[in-house]
């Protein structure tokens, strides 16, 4: 069943939705859930909230793809669990490389449009490897394995773009304190 | 502050564009794009065909091959002064040529391994003159045949080699196994036997070795014989001839109607 059939049953509130979601998904949505957490179960508590959420959004919610959407929720579930536990994940502290001090001034949208106009400068397989990295948190042996390339050639990759990222969002800080002065 | 940032920043992935998402998850998952199903039987059908061709062309290479002509004993660090065969057996006679010479009597020394031997001399092969079925060595030793089998006659070079081959009345004589009983069973060849270079010393002292034919063949004709000097012109070996008789080789008895066994005692 293609995606639009399965949020069609969204829409029209056939439980049916949530056994197709996760037939086709399920996995990827738990795998997503215990990159994260490192936990069986929560993974699997994530995954369930995740067919709720579903459920719960669909409608109003019309997402483009159902399984970004869906691993959106997950990876925000996940997110959820390890913050309440208190627990770090190593693939999101690499992150602290980025930010500087005037991150705060920014919107979680306008940080993401940023993020976006980033992704978009990649180059495919950089942009792969850098969202699987910070999205879902895949360890570097297996973003290695699946491009095809090296360990240290992926810490390299994820370490120059960590750089760009953090150079391009000084200049957007530099330019709202600008524009906030004037 | 700082933590708050990067949580911050953490979920601002949430709003990246989704096709992002949906084309990192197959790194993510660690699936290789699927090849489909007509791929995978194309991929299995030239692998297969290029197995059975494989196959095929081994299979030609093994069937044309064929055992080198002549001797070929170069394992013994030793000189081959002839590469011809040096003994051969045609029509039922056998003769010596150049290599293979005595000077002195023989001297009777009875059967061993179900082959009656006779020793010639001691002194070495010094002189020109061949042996040959003529040779009045032979005639002696055919007096002490004890058990009524056909006699023999051996070459041997300082009680280093021997060589014994079965005649009658000067001419050599088909055996018959199942009528003369030669004891075939004491002629262990080793396994790995097959050509000259390959043959081994076995448990009897006899170095044993024939035409890679015979593990091929039943039968056949004339093998070649052959005598193998070292370098202060000892004997060293000498070849084994088989005429459509029966060998132990392998276990298996393979028919030999006459034959020329070398026995070399190697201290």
């Amino acid at each position: 069943m293609n995606d639009l059939e399965i949020i069609r049953l969204f829409n029209v509130r056939n439980e049916g939705a949530i056994i197709q979601t996760k037939t086709k998904y399920g996995r990827v949505i738990l795998h997503t859930a215990f990159e994260i957490t490192m936990s069986k179960e929560d993974a699997e508590e994530c995954e369930n909230d995740t067919y709720v959420r579903l459920w719960d959004t669909i409608p109003p919610e019309n997402p483009k793809s159902l399984k970004a959407y869906a691993l959106v929720i997950v990876r925000r579930l996940a997110l959820d669990v390890l913050r309440k536990r208190k627990r770090e994940n190593k693939a999101f502290e690499e992150l602290a490389d980025c930010i500087n001090d005037s991150i705060g001034e920014f919107e979680t949208e306008d940080l993401s449009a940023v993020l976006n106009g980033f992704l978009k400068d990649l180059d495919e397989d950089n942009r792969k490897i850098f969202v699987a990295r910070y999205f879902f948190s895949t360890d570097i042996s297996s973003i290695a394995k699946s491009i095809g390339i090296a360990k240290p050639a992926v810490n390299m990759r994820l370490k120059r773009m960590r750089e760009k990222l953090a150079g391009l969002l000084r200049e957007q800080t530099d330019f709202l304190k600008g524009w906030g002065k004037k | 502050m700082k933590n708050n940032n990067k949580e911050k920043l953490i979920d601002s992935f949430e709003n990246i564009d989704s096709d992002y998402i949906d084309s990192a998850a197959e790194v993510y998952l660690g699936i290789p794009p699927k090849k489909n199903n007509r791929q995978y039987l194309r991929y299995i059908g030239l692998v297969a065909a290029a197995a059975m061709l494989l196959f095929a062309i081994l299979f030609v290479v093994l069937l044309s091959r064929r055992a080198p002509e002549g001797p070929a004993l170069t394992s013994l660090n030793s000189t081959l002064i002839n590469e011809n065969p040096v003994i051969s057996i045609t029509n039922n006679t056998a003769e010596a040529s150049s290599g293979a010479v005595v000077t002195t009597p023989p001297t009777y020394d009875g059967w061993h391994d179900g082959f009656f031997f006779v020793k010639i001399g001691g002194q070495g092969i010094t002189d020109s003159t061949p042996v040959t079925k003529t040779d009045p060595s032979i005639t002696s030793a055919e007096t002490d045949d004890q058990k009524g089998r056909y006699p023999a006659f051996i070459l041997e070079h300082q009680n280093r080699a021997s060589l014994v081959y079965n005649e009658k009345n000067a001419s050599m004589t088909p055996i018959d196994p199942s009528k003369d009983q030669l004891n075939y069973s004491k002629i262990k060849v080793d396994e790995s036997v097959s050509y000259a270079i390959n043959s081994r010393f076995n448990s009897e002292g006899l170095y044993v070795f024939y035409n890679s034919n015979s593990f091929y063949y039943e039968s056949y004709d004339v093998v070649s014989s052959s005598l193998l000097l070292d370098s202060k012109g000892n004997v060293c070996s000498l070849n084994l001839c088989m005429i459509n008789g029966k060998v132990l080789i392998d276990n298996d008895y393979r028919d030999v109607s006459a034959m020329v066994l070398v026995e070399v005692d190697v201290n």
